[in-house]
């Protein structure tokens, strides 16, 4: 079942205030965190659930409603349900069972069939209203929260750039967007095109240190300087937690810190790229 | 037992751009070999497999005859993988690229289309996987994985007779398998398929295309109000077993 903001439900559902007000005094708010143990790669989750409305809490507390939470990864192809008649849920998940982006759904469900089910707290139009309630009936739903699972190892600093082409730029020039999952290296069509032929080749050779000094070195330091100094703009993109695992990984302070000299972390992230190219001309020269 | 490879990204991306180099490798297995690369383009995983390649079979007349075995065959092999492992495309490149590269073009690659962008579709289709979806149903090995994984997952006593039910029609495996919101959710397909196995040895009216369509319509209906995931075992096989008599009795009349 996906969340649906404008989904129009046959009976009164609790949700947030802006997506309908069938309960019009009441609310239904779920705090959701999520734990990656970097060292063993199992993820913790840990759900609070906050609940008002009290006919509700009551039908809690017969055990007539349960709190449901349905995590969806599809990477891993794991769906499950982790159930609670208390407010509280927590689990844990062995490493490996879920990576990439995690979603979690929380609901109120109705554990029993309900005949003509009635409640003063309903919002006046369904004054008078009684729906039968059956088993698994959705009563109250927040919205989803997405999590990125990735350990720091799984998500090679490669992963976080995707290359594209635009008529607007100048060739022989490249630049960098950030606000997309992936930061974006942008270049005109033509030096596009002898970009993507020039890597086919540095790939054989070891003249990748060239490419990673003149383009990812660079862009890189640009993108850690970027988000140090905006991180609520960038901190629900992908590449940003992608970046801050593989910062903390390489005991570089995470992103945002702002005393760090991001052009020396950048060229630990990669793995020291200018003594490379050192090394590859020194020995040619020879 | 041989140490588990996979490529690195790099190499995978390498593979992908140079398909029209080496069309005739992936179609006939003539011509220069794509994947001698620098040994730095290949890296070893922890685990310890046995040779597999040689027991999948392709029937060239029925290629699609022998994918439950294979599948059995591949999981068997691969069952170590993590959920995570296995959603890794460089690891499904190496093995189509390396190890079931034959296995790959006979099941896949018997005819080559005359459109040179046709030929390369089907090759980045099958030895490759960009998405889910694409390991889950295209690439040549990951699909076999998966199938058994599921296989196992559904039906761990009977493996095979739970593929043999699922991929005799083609809209039933298309439905119960490549669409996320049944296949990912194992309570609800095991009750689907324990419908769908009866049923097979007891006149098949569930496989009738119309019939069939019509009852996951309507399970897609109850699953917009209910959250199928959270009934109890005995409620949601009485939902499943009520709209596929629905269905067979509207079938029936109609």
């Amino acid at each position: 079942m996906k969340f649906d903001s404008g989904k129009a439900w046959q009976h009164p559902v609790l949700r947030p205030k802006r997506y309908g007000d069938d309960y019009p005094y009441a609310e239904f708010e779920v705090d959701i965190d999520v734990e990656l143990d970097k060292r063993k790669g199992s993820v913790s989750l840990q759900a609070e659930y906050c609940l008002s409305d009290p006919n509700l809490l009551s039908l809690v507390d017969r055990e007539e409603a349960k709190y449901v939470l349905l995590v969806n990864c599809s990477k891993t192809r794991r769906r499950e349900t982790i159930e609670s008649f208390e407010p509280r849920i927590r689990n844990r998940f062995t490493a490996g069972d879920l990576s990439g982006r995690t979603e979690f759904s929380p609901f109120l469900i109705a554990t029993r069939f309900l005949e003509a089910y009635d409640w003063s707290g309903w919002h006046s139009d369904f004054c008078g209203l009684r729906v039968d309630i059956k088993e698994g009936y959705v009563l109250a739903v927040d919205e989803p929260k997405a999590y990125w699972i990735d350990r720091a190892e799984e998500a090679p600093l490669g992963s976080i750039f995707v290359h594209s082409a635009s008529p607007a730029m100048q060739n022989e020039r490249w630049d960098v967007q950030l606000d997309n999952d992936r930061v974006e290296i942008i270049m005109s069509e033509e030096t596009s095109r002898l970009y993507k032929s020039v890597r086919l080749e540095v790939i054989k050779k070891s003249d990748v240190h060239y490419l990673m000094n003149s383009l990812y070195l660079p862009a890189l330091v640009k993108v850690l300087y970027e988000a140090d100094n905006d991180t609520k703009t960038y901190e629900n993109f992908r590449w940003y937690s992608a970046l801050n695992n593989l910062l903390e990984f390489a005991h570089c302070p995470v992103l945002g810190s702002a005393s760090s000299n991001r052009v020396l972390d950048a060229q630990k992230l990669l793995a020291s790229p200018f003594n490379n190219l050192l090394s590859l001309l020194h020995g040619d020269s020879a | 037992m041989n140490t588990l490879q996979y490529y690195t990204s790099e190499t995978v991306e390498s593979l992908r751009n140079g398909i029209q180099d080496h069309l005739d490798w992936y179609y006939y297995n003539i011509g220069p070999t794509p994947h001698l690369l620098p040994v730095s383009g290949v890296r070893k995983s922890r685990l310890k497999v046995q040779s597999f390649a040689s027991e999948l079979v392709v029937d060239p007349d029925r290629p699609q005859k022998n994918d439950a075995e294979n599948a059995i065959t591949v999981y068997n092999t691969l069952r170590e993988l993590t959920p995570h492992q296995s959603s890794l495309e460089c690891l499904w490149v190496y093995l189509c690229h390396v190890v079931c590269a034959t296995y790959v073009c006979k099941r896949w690659l018997s005819a080559r289309p005359e459109n040179n962008e046709n030929a390369i579709r089907k090759v980045k289709n099958h030895y490759f996987a960009s998405g889910t979806r694409s390991l889950i149903r295209d690439n040549g090995v990951s699909r076999l994985w998966w199938l058994g994984r599921t296989a196992h997952e559904v039906a761990p006593d009977k493996p095979d007779e739970f593929l043999q039910v699922l991929l005799a029609k083609q809209d039933v495996r298309s439905a119960l398998l490549e669409r996320p919101s049944i296949s990912m959710n194992v309570r609800l397909l095991r009750g689907i398929y324990e419908i769908l196995r009866e049923n097979w040895y007891d006149g098949q009216e569930l496989f009738d295309r119309v019939t069939f369509r019509s009852w996951m319509i309507a399970l897609n209906r109850k699953g917009g109000v209910i959250l199928l995931d959270a009934l109890s075992d005995i409620e949601l096989k009485r939902l499943l077993q009520l709209e596929a008599e629905n269905a067979m009795s509207v079938n029936r009349s109609g």
